[in-house]
This record gives structure tokens, sequence and C-alpha cells, in this order.
């Protein structure tokens, strides 16, 4: 594995440009000694956060007409994703994990990609700077304890 | 995505192929939420040829699940791949849903009143 690998990319509000995320992060997470089920989690859990900053970040009018930033870099120990955009402000770290019995009893349809996320990476840092933007960090350990989680973790 | 139905003694095998992915969630809904399925017996979604699926998409299974047990209905899952299987085991729909290797045991399974 290279010592670091350093990927930049800037795509519009718009989830057709989804597939460019998935294919940039899964160049750079194939690069480390992340198995492929692994590996695949982690493009799902990046997928989840831009997909988040699109549907939430973004009124719906403005499609397109915005840019979402993300700075992946990996190295010996870590796979690390920046998300940058200027839309509203949305802290997925913030939000309360929903309970989950309830939430299949109530046939609910949304509010678990955070929980995706949160389940997926080690560690899922937001920072907003008031009229700037929003800053996403989400590191992924290549010897993560929860790559060895497989009932109830994800 | 891709997806196909079909129907042997009232229950609906429903077959999901490829990836779900954002501009595929109202696909899903249209094709879980249709007219065949809500009148079925009991439905069987084969994941065998599933590769991915967002968040979104777990939650229309969920509300399948929720829409097809509180009409009386049952509902199968059959053979999903390691990694869809992770997601829905972390979202507890396991503990749920019963999970068979193939549709002719979910089918068995159903006729059993399982």
């Amino acid at each position: 594995m290279p010592e670091i690998v350093h990927r930049e990319i800037v795509i519009p509000n718009d989830t057709q440009y989804l597939s460019q995320v998935r294919s940039i992060v899964k160049e750079v997470v194939t690069e480390a000694a992340f198995p492929d089920d692994e590996a695949n989690r982690i493009i799902l859990a990046v997928d989840e956060a831009v997909t988040n900053i699109m549907q939430h970040a973004y009124e719906h009018d403005l499609e397109g007409n915005l840019e979402i930033e993300l700075v992946l870099e990996l190295d010996n120990t870590k796979f690390e994703v920046v998300i940058r955009d200027t839309g509203k402000s949305f802290d997925p770290a913030a939000i309360e994990l929903p309970d989950l019995d309830q939430h299949i009893k109530n046939g609910k349809r949304h509010g678990l990609g955070i929980f995706l996320i949160r389940q997926i990476m080690d560690e899922v840092i937001y920072s907003y700077k008031n009229g700037i933007r929003n800053e996403l960090k989400m590191v992924k350990y290549t010897r993560s304890p929860k790559s060895s989680q497989h009932q109830s973790g994800c | 995505m891709e997806f196909s139905t079909g129907k042997t003694d009232g229950i609906i095998v429903l077959k999901l192929g490829g990836a779900v992915r954002a501009g595929d969630n109202d696909a899903l809904q249209d094709a879980l939420g249709s007219d065949d399925i809500r009148k079925s017996k009991a439905v069987i979604i084969d994941l065998s040829d599933l590769e991915y699926l967002n968040s979104r998409a777990i939650g229309t299974l969920m509300s399948l699940w929720k829409e097809t047990t509180s009409s009386g209905r049952k509902i199968h899952i059959v053979n999903p791949k390691p990694l869809v299987e992770r997601l829905l085991k972390a979202v507890g729909m396991y503990t749920l849903v019963p999970v068979s290797r193939s549709v002719e045991d979910a089918a068995a399974a159903l006729s059993k009143g399982e």
C-alpha cells in the first residue's frame, strides 16, 4: 500500500454525480487493506453522507447550482474523507440515533442513513463556519474494532 | 436496479438485482407498493442478486414489512449477499423478517404458515 493516497473531487449538488463519488471512494479504499465488504460499507457511508447534504443542506430549487467538495486521504493507518458544502448547517453527528425497534415497527422509511454512517465509520466529526461552509470529516481506521463486528454492528 | 415479479399460489416473489441507489428509490417504492403486492397473501423478496442498497431502500423494505404484517400477511427475505445481510442485520431486520436460503425454501415455510 502506498504511504499516502490523496484525491479531491468537486461535484454539483445533483444525485446523478453520486456515481462519481462512489468511484473515487472505491479507487482510494481499494488501495488499502480493507476487505471488499468493508470497502463497500465505506463507499455506502460516503454515499449516504453526500446524499444527506443534497437532501438537507441545499434547497431543491438550487439543485445543480451549488457544489460539494470531497477530499479523500488514505495512509497506513486510516481512510479519511472530508466533505465540504456551503448549504444549511446539518450536523449528522448530533442527530439522535433512532430507536430501531420503534423505527421498524412504525414502518418509517427515512432516518437510517446517519445511523448506518455512524455504525460504519470510526469517527464522524462535523464543523460549521457561519456563512462559509459545513465540513464533515469521517474516518475509518484500517484496524478498526468495528471491522470485526458481525452480528449487531455494520 | 433491476426487479421482476412473479406469482405462485397467491404468493408474490419480488426479485431485486443490481444496486438500489439514490435514483432508484422511487421506482423501488412503486414496485413494493403495487396492487399485486398489496393483494398477495405473502411476499417473498429475493435478494440473491442484489449487490448494494442505500438507507432509503432499507427503509422501504421496513415499511413493506410493516404494511404486510399489520394486515396479517407474511413476508420472507431470500439469500442476501454479505453486504446486504450486514446492513439488514445492523438495522434489526433479521430479528423480524424470516430469511430463507432459496425461494423454494421460503415458499415451503410460508405454506406451513411460518
